[in-house]
């Protein structure tokens, strides 16, 4: 084949793709946090879900009355000491539709949730199918007008949190800063989790 | 991101038309976090369509792209773009590496490792 470099693999020089996920409620700034740490602008993809799967009518043809099309909005991190792309990806406001979408969870590594305390219930649903779903996730409430009128234990027991041990962290989600702090806080709680599973084997 | 001023009115282009009418599970199986890295030139092969070529243009080594990102670029929706991909890799035209699986994304040796990097950043 003209242009084909036979010893070239890419695989051996590839890096390895991990997800992170950013949820919360329509408007809560999920998008503002991805384009914070983004080294792209962020992108946006489309998926059309079904009550009988994923994608089905797509390929089709026929729009189907039960369908609905959830849009993510996602951004990319290359880590090249760690051999990995971090994609931050973020979950459309859809929530009762994740559980017929594997693809969402499968391979994430664990997930922020992003709340408004102003609108707090809207952060209810994600909250509830990561804890169902055992993926570790940290809370972050975005302060909007760069205050916070609720304390972390407010908040923390607004939410009913099954584990207490779930890292809450103020933030503005604007904030390169904060977010990489969020981002940290995930890995540690991952770390910590890894740890555990490690000593007990 | 700019404002679509017709969002649903842009031109699709047929998904039939890029996969010569398959529809039907392909051989390769992605997901939206597969990365995606081109094994020829752009215009290694006369015959490929253009949006064939934009896509391996996108995913030229070492840059390896998700397919959610190539879908997004190519203005495309996740299931037709992985069916295409699918085909693109059956042909050999791109090499695809899944997500880390839960026994890597648990081993704190590679997590410590991207805490580091991510500390940096």
């Amino acid at each position: 084949m003209p242009g084909y470099d036979p010893g070239y693999d890419a695989d051996a020089q590839a890096e390895s793709p991990v997800k992170i996920l950013i949820a919360g409620g329509f408007g809560v700034g999920k998008t503002t946090l991805v384009e914070a740490v983004s080294e792209i602008e962020p992108l946006r993809t489309e998926e059309r879900l079904t009550a009988a799967g994923v994608g089905v009518d797509d390929l089709d043809g026929i729009e189907s009355k039960t369908a609905t099309t959830v849009a993510m909005d996602f951004g990319r991190i290359t880590l090249t000491d760690a051999g990995v792309v971090l994609y931050l990806f973020g979950t459309p406001g859809q929530e009762r539709f994740w559980f017929m979408w594997d693809d969402l969870l499968a391979g994430a590594l664990g997930a922020i949730v992003l709340v408004d305390t102003r609108r707090l219930d809207r952060s209810f649903p994600a909250v509830d199918f990561f804890e169902n779903r055992g993926l570790p996730f940290v809370v972050g409430a975005n302060c909007f007008d760069g205050e916070q009128q609720y304390t972390a234990e407010q908040i923390r027991a607004a939410l009913h949190l099954k584990d207490p041990g779930t890292p809450l962290l103020m933030l503005d989600a604007r904030s390169r800063e904060d977010v990489r702090g969020a981002l940290l806080s995930l890995l540690d709680l991952l770390i910590a989790g890894a740890e555990k599973t490690t000593a007990s084997v | 991101m700019t404002a679509d001023p017709q969002p649903g009115r842009r031109r699709r282009t047929r998904l039939y038309a890029l996969t010569d009418g398959r529809t039907t599970a392909p051989r390769t199986a992605l997901t939206m976090d597969t990365l995606i890295t081109a094994t020829v030139a752009a215009d290694a092969d006369g015959s490929l369509s253009t949006e064939w070529q934009a896509i391996l243009a996108m995913c030229q080594p070492p840059n390896g792209r998700a397919v959610a990102e190539i879908a997004a670029r190519m203005r495309m929706r996740l299931t037709p773009m992985t069916v295409l991909l699918s085909e693109l890799a059956d042909r050999g035209l791109i090499h695809h590496r899944p997500p880390l699986e839960a026994a890597e994304t648990s081993n704190v040796h590679l997590l410590m490792k991207i805490r580091d990097n991510l500390a940096r950043i």
